[in-house]
């Protein structure tokens, strides 16, 4: 018996969940950028940044503890929004793509921005330590950041 | 039934007409018809799920009626009930529907299929979902993987797999970012995708997106190994081109694999492939273009972490800075590092890299893999001729998936071997006797090679009934075998691979000496696999608490493909007994079908 469930456990796993195919229960919320996320405090960020009213859309994050996040597991919102959502969630990717000034976080943030995507890659990768002040920046710093880089 | 043909040729144009039955997932049963979606938001009738009819009048009465909002949560019906002139008005008053389409922005639907993964056998035949790529400005990072999954909850282990065999669970679609798709099958689980754009009209794309939006809730019972993601995914193609016939080549195992390849042989239905290595493969590729110096400071950098970048010059520094901070990434994810470590990493490496004011890329990247559509086909069968210590026999094999070491693994994962229900029947000639020679209900092998980088662990599972030779009589006992093995590879080259492998068995059988043999063995081997040549040979050493199983075996397959689907196989074996030897070698053609 046990060795006919153990045999069931492969051969009935075509394509099946564990955990990766599964669903996941938190509604298409952050399934990468596990490494850099919540270590500052992003709501605090997220709140000081609103009463700027630096971003177009000033409700997000609020709700949802993590800002880039929609519960239907969309992207959407206004570019402010849209670049946090991309940054906060593929932060490693766009820490090499900044200091190296290029690649597809950059083409993406520039798109939304509708900037140039090189020239936004060479701001980025000469703004580097301005950006990247230390190891714990948080993405909401980031985003306020790089769409000031971009309008420079 | 006489009576019955006239009356549902005139239907056919509505309720019965394909379109309108895919569009709501109906099969028929019996008689009738029953919809795969049982639960959830998806009927406008109470028993909507047996009777498109009723559904289809009801649609038609509801989506008419002024205020009310229906259409809304069905707008892909509504867009066929449109067409066919049942209808009028349009979707504009929809708020929701309509913030779904501006966030989604569509423009294409590409079938996306990841790679194997060994190291989960959930996903050990890879996966597929859709994604719906954006006309936003940018990237297709802001596209959305539309995923069919299943709802299992908290549970695991035995019941977990029982249920999800029988149809325990219930799976539904749920929408991604294109990033979170690619973190988590690129950068976690290492996983290739490849990306096959479809084909489809603008009117065909606006019901597919449409359609997806009222497939997020509802559910269709899952089941492991038939109707699973890949098979519901076939469905929904199906749903916006009714002419295609896709799911019923699957009605009894589904492998996502071979789903991909009959989207493919549909003519002209992908009209673009995109390759999207892993983090692994690319890795793997970076480090194989480093110089001999860029590789010592490489290794200065992963393994000691001293970085000392005095020898290279700028663009050699960015390409070596740029892979080292990549390999920390999959450490981390690896979980080979801590956080506070990771960064600091992390951070060191970018700063460096950010110093070297040059945004060219100077390491090509990978760009190009092995189309796994090409890949030879799932099933096998196969007619052998052998001498068995000194007897002739004949035997035919067949098995219904999936790959074996000795196939071409062109599009597939080299080194891994999965095989489902393989059996060989023969007949030897001076007995005049038929026997079940093996049956093996599963066996997986997964030989990937240590290197600098990657240190993965090489392993076999076997589970299964075999002929087993008693060394005192000479003659064969069928017995229930049961084994698991772990050890460690090594790539000499790319085609080339030694193993060392330790593992425990377990076999019963009634005719035996004892009935229960326990086992524990060694085996060192060596794997080769270019192109059309593939060889596997190994030693065994085998200490057993019986006699039967105790003793040296030396074996070797080999194989020749004429074509990715047929083979010339051989195969020969000796096993030092402690009477007596047994021998035995083979020849003979394999084809994939």
């Amino acid at each position: 018996m046990k060795k006919s469930l153990a045999m069931c456990a492969v051969a009935a796993a075509i394509c099946f969940g564990t955990p990766a195919e599964a669903i996941d229960s938190t509604g298409g919320c952050g399934l990468g950028s596990m490494a850099w996320r919540g270590q500052s405090g992003i709501i605090p960020q997220v709140l000081a940044m609103t009463t700027n009213n630096t971003l177009s859309n000033n409700t997000f994050g609020v709700t949802f503890g993590t800002s880039g996040c929609d519960p239907n597991g969309r992207v959407t919102g206004g570019t402010g929004k849209m670049v946090l959502a991309v940054i906060e969630n593929n932060m490693e990717q766009f820490a090499m793509d900044a200091s190296a000034g290029r690649g597809e976080t950059i083409d993406t943030i520039a798109g939304i921005l509708n900037v140039d995507s090189k020239e936004l890659g060479a701001k980025a990768q000469q703004n580097f330590a301005y950006l990247f002040t230390d190891e714990n920046v948080g993405p909401a710093d980031l985003t306020l950041k790089m769409m000031e880089l971009a309008n420079a | 039934m006489f009576l019955l043909l006239p009356l549902s040729a005139i239907a056919a144009e509505g309720a019965y007409a394909p379109e309108w039955l895919k569009l709501l997932h109906y099969q028929k049963k019996g008689t009738g018809y029953i919809s795969q979606v049982e639960k959830g938001n998806f009927f406008l009738t109470e028993n909507g799920g047996e009777n498109p009819k009723a559904e289809y009048d009801e649609a038609i009465k509801a989506f008419n009626e002024k205020g009310n909002l229906k259409k809304c949560e069905f707008p892909a019906r509504f867009m066929l009930l449109a067409k066919q002139g049942k209808v009028s008005g349009n979707l504009n008053n929809c708020k929701d529907y309509q913030q779904y389409l501006s966030d989604v922005q569509p423009k294409a639907v590409t079938l996306l299929f990841t790679d194997a993964y060994m190291n989960n056998p959930s996903s050990m035949f890879g996966h597929t979902l859709f994604r719906i790529d954006t006309k936003r400005k940018g990237t297709q990072l802001l596209a959305h993987g539309a995923n069919f999954g299943a709802d299992t909850g908290d549970e695991h282990g035995p019941l977990y797999i029982l249920k999800g065999l029988w149809g325990g669970y219930y799976g539904h679609f749920a929408l991604h970012p294109y990033y979170d798709v690619i973190n988590l099958y690129n950068n976690i689980e290492n996983r290739d995708i490849w990306e096959y754009e479809l084909n489809f009209s603008d009117e065909e794309l606006a019901m597919f997106v449409a359609h997806m939006w009222e497939m997020q809730d509802a559910h269709i019972r899952y089941y492991f190994a038939s109707k699973n993601c890949s098979y519901v995914l076939l469905l929904m193609l199906e749903a916006v081109r009714a002419d295609v016939n896709l799911s019923d080549d699957f009605s009894f195992y589904t492998v996502p694999l071979a789903t991909l390849k009959a989207v493919n042989n549909v003519p002209g239905f992908v009209r673009a492939v995109n390759y999207r290595p892993s983090r692994q493969s690319k890795l793997k590729y970076r480090a194989k273009q480093m110089s001999a110096e860029q590789r010592r400071v490489f290794k200065n950098i992963i393994k000691k972490n001293e970085v000392d970048l005095s020898s290279l010059d700028d663009e050699e520094r960015a390409d070596v800075l740029e892979t080292a901070y990549q390999y920390v990434q999959y450490q981390y994810v690896a979980k080979d590092l801590e956080l506070a470590d990771y960064r600091k990493k992390s951070f060191k490496l970018l700063m460096e890299r950010s110093k070297i004011a040059n945004q060219h890329q100077y390491f090509d990247e990978l760009k190009e893999g092995k189309n796994p559509v090409l890949a030879h086909e799932a099933k096998q069968a196969g007619v052998l001729f052998g001498v068995k210590n000194g007897e002739a026999f004949q035997a035919i094999t067949f098995k219904p998936v999936y790959n074996s070491l000795t196939e071409d693994s062109y599009g597939l994962l080299k080194g891994a071997e999965i095989n489902m229900m393989s059996a060989e029947f023969r007949h030897y000639d001076k007995q005049n006797k038929y026997v079940l020679h093996n049956l093996d209900v599963l066996q997986i092998k997964s030989f990937s090679g240590q290197d600098m980088m990657f240190s993965p662990l090489s392993f076999e599972i076997n589970a299964g009934f075999k002929r087993l030779f008693d060394s005192k009589t000479e003659e064969e006992h069928t017995a229930a075998v049961t084994s698991l093995g772990g050890g460690v590879s090594y790539a000499l080259t790319d085609n080339l691979l030694i193993y060392g492998i330790g593992e425990q068995s377990l076999a019963y059988s009634g005719g035996i000496h004892r009935q229960w043999l326990g086992a524990i063995a060694f085996k060192a081997g060596v794997y080769y696999n270019r192109d059309k040549w593939r060889l596997n040979a190994e030693a065994k050493e085998s200490f057993a608490t019986n006699y039967l199983g105790r003793g040296q075996t030396y074996s070797v397959e080999g194989a020749y493909g004429l074509t990715r689907n047929v083979m010339l196989y051989t195969s020969c074996h000796h096993f030092n007994g402690k009477w007596h030897d047994d021998e035995e070698i083979v020849f003979g053609v394999k084809f994939s079908f």
